[in-house]
């Protein structure tokens, strides 16, 4: 019975949230329509839209209780694994990319499997420090990565009927894996999966009593994770061209995804895509006037209200905690 | 040359000694997972390169004026530590991390992203003994340390109010039964924690070049001696210390400054691996 009003429960929330944001998507990719003077504007959208995608993965490694401080080694290894494979074979970026969501991917179960004992603030320490470890290999295997050097000339998206390489090219492209990303995720965290994530979250115990696979259900969770961390950086590598070390591997795109998702609202499927948009708006129309040097400050400002006044996060605020099944 | 490797090992090595003693009274009575030790630290430093390079000050005045500084700041950050809920650990290291990233973003606004160092030309000065040469400011370090650590020893083992901390750190409930003031405990080693920062900030900018981002591998330092040692656990603290200080020092010469980093990061998961319990399980 109460399984039965769940559903039902789930159900009635659940239809119209679809239809609402397919409805902004759709609208989304009507901007470039409307907007196309405006690159700017184009291009703080799909910096949002790529920082979506990967607030998304890190919240669906997040909805088992693992909060990871290092997901810039799967972002990172997705950039260099795309762009070394784009180089090497020469093909297209669209080929590529898929290999570095699979370096991102086997990172993060060799990660799951070597942490699996490590809980809370642990992991997220262990997490914090697996950056350092790619990094320091992109650093010094000369002959492969060129070192700090860098990758130069990585090949850009192509879009038939638009010039290579512009504004709109990485808008569609952003637009559309954020897409893709959002349904997987969404469809995961709806299905047994992802409620047997939530459980795991709540209490881990009981879950395995009840027969919860905690190791099977963290290391698929964090390998999807790694996954899309692994395109986000793909994509991130052909749109800029060139990759360094330092600059992929850095506690930036660690903290990034965690500050947005926790500001989004780390308890719903559409809370970082919302955390990401409304950061990045502000970061870049506000705090980038005023506080050129440091606006990023945003970010860390961002996490500290959360955690003290929000834990919800700005869906929480609006009433997504009313749902239930939230957690810690 | 492994003589002078094992000194400046030493030396290294206490100053590590210090910032992981702060770091771990600040855990001890506050469960405070404190992710911005670092940045704390290169906030001494910068309070202290101000004093020195702006108003004028040397070195010794400094000292104090970077330990008041962090402690003023210590009363706002225990204020707002006390606001965060459970589960404590977690939510402090997400907390702290915000706490990183704003700090780094404000010393990029105050100070630009340049390296910068205290110029204290007296410590380049070399003196033999035992026809071994230590410059002035290893030497300085060292003794620095080596004061701090033992009155900090001589305050946890044999005094009343040592004994009061320690049995705070071990369990807050049953040492409130006792009649401590357990509240007032946890201020004062909160703040002697962060003084201890304050400490070693002007040092750390004297010795190594200062920059925006230049305090995690400070923080990861600290949270290995203190999860290798134990919280509040004074002694082996200090041989962790050293031990660090050593192996920093052995890798950079064999492999490179390249590999630091990478090999503190190695040492982290490692530990964690062996001691998956972390900071809990030290009793």
């Amino acid at each position: 019975m109460k399984v039965i009003t769940l559903t039902l429960h789930l159900h009635q929330r659940f239809f119209p949230k679809v239809l609402t944001v397919t409805g902004f998507i759709l609208l989304l990719f009507l901007v470039p329509l409307l907007a196309i003077q405006s690159s700017f504007l184009l291009q703080v959208l799909s910096t949002s839209f790529l920082y979506a995608a990967l607030s998304l993965s890190w919240n669906l490694l997040a909805y088992s209780g693992h909060i990871s401080l290092g997901h810039a080694a799967f972002f990172g290894l997705g950039a260099y694994g795309s762009a070394l494979f784009a180089l090497n074979f020469d093909t297209d970026p669209f080929t590529s990319i898929w290999a570095g969501g699979l370096a991102g991917a086997l990172l993060a179960a060799f990660s799951g499997i070597l942490f699996a004992r490590l809980r809370g603030a642990y992991f997220a320490l262990a997490t914090l420090a697996l950056v350092e470890i790619p990094k320091m290999i992109a650093d010094n295997w000369v002959s492969l990565t060129r070192g700090s050097l860098g990758l130069l000339n990585i090949p850009p998206f192509k879009l038939p009927l638009i010039n290579a390489n512009s504004n709109l090219t990485i808008y569609l492209v952003n637009l559309s894996s954020l897409t893709i990303l959002l349904l997987v995720v969404a469809l995961i965290l709806n299905s047994r999966w992802g409620w047997a994530l939530r459980a795991l979250r709540q209490d881990e115990k009981v879950s395995m009593t009840i027969g919860i696979n905690s190791n099977f259900y963290t290391l698929i969770t964090i390998s999807v994770s790694g996954f899309g961390a692994g395109i986000c950086g793909a994509i991130f590598a052909h749109s800029i061209g060139i990759i360094e070390p330092g600059m992929v591997f850095s506690l930036h795109y660690s903290a990034l995804p965690m500050v947005m998702a926790l500001f989004g609202g780390r308890f719903s499927v559409i809370g970082p895509v919302v955390g990401s948009l409304v950061l990045t708006l502000l970061d870049q129309f506000v705090f980038q006037p005023i506080f050129p040097a440091g606006h990023q400050i945003l970010y860390g400002l961002a996490i500290m209200i959360t955690i003290l006044f929000m834990p919800g996060g700005l869906m929480g605020l609006l009433g997504a905690r009313k749902h239930g099944i939230t957690g810690s | 040359m492994y003589l002078k490797l094992l000194i400046s090992g030493l030396a290294l090595g206490s100053f590590y000694a210090i910032i992981a003693l702060g770091f771990s009274m600040i855990f001890g009575v506050t469960r405070v997972f404190n992710l911005a030790h670092g940045e704390l630290l290169l906030a001494g430093g910068y309070v202290a390169y101000v004093a020195c390079e702006r108003f004028g000050l040397g070195f010794w005045p400094s000292v104090p004026i970077s330990v008041l500084a962090l402690t003023l700041l210590g009363v706002i950050l225990y204020r707002v530590f006390r606001v965060i809920k459970e589960p404590l650990e977690l939510n402090t290291i997400v907390f702290t991390f915000g706490l990183v990233i704003a700090l780094q973003n404000l010393f990029l606004i105050f100070f630009s992203a340049d390296y910068r160092i205290l110029t204290t030309p007296e410590w380049s000065t070399t003196i033999e003994i035992f026809n071994v040469s230590f410059t002035r400011g290893q030497l300085t370090m060292f003794l620095t340390a080596f004061i701090s650590v033992s009155a900090l020893y001589f305050l946890l083992r044999h005094t009343f109010w040592g004994k009061a901390l320690r049995a705070t750190i071990q369990d807050r409930e049953a040492a409130g039964l006792l009649g401590i003031d357990v509240e007032k405990n946890s201020i004062l080693a909160f703040l002697g924690g962060i003084a201890l920062v304050g400490l070693a900030g002007p040092f750390f900018a004297s010795f190594h070049y200062i920059h925006p981002t230049g305090g995690i591998e400070a923080t990861l330092i600290a949270i290995i001696v203190t999860i290798v040692a134990g919280v509040g656990h004074v002694r082996a603290i200090i041989w962790a210390g050293w031990g660090m200080g050593l192996l920093e020092n052995l890798v950079t010469t064999m492999l490179g400054a390249a590999f630091r980093e990478g090999v503190t990061s190695l040492v982290l998961i490692a530990i964690l691996l062996y001691k998956p319990c972390g900071l809990a399980d030290n009793q």
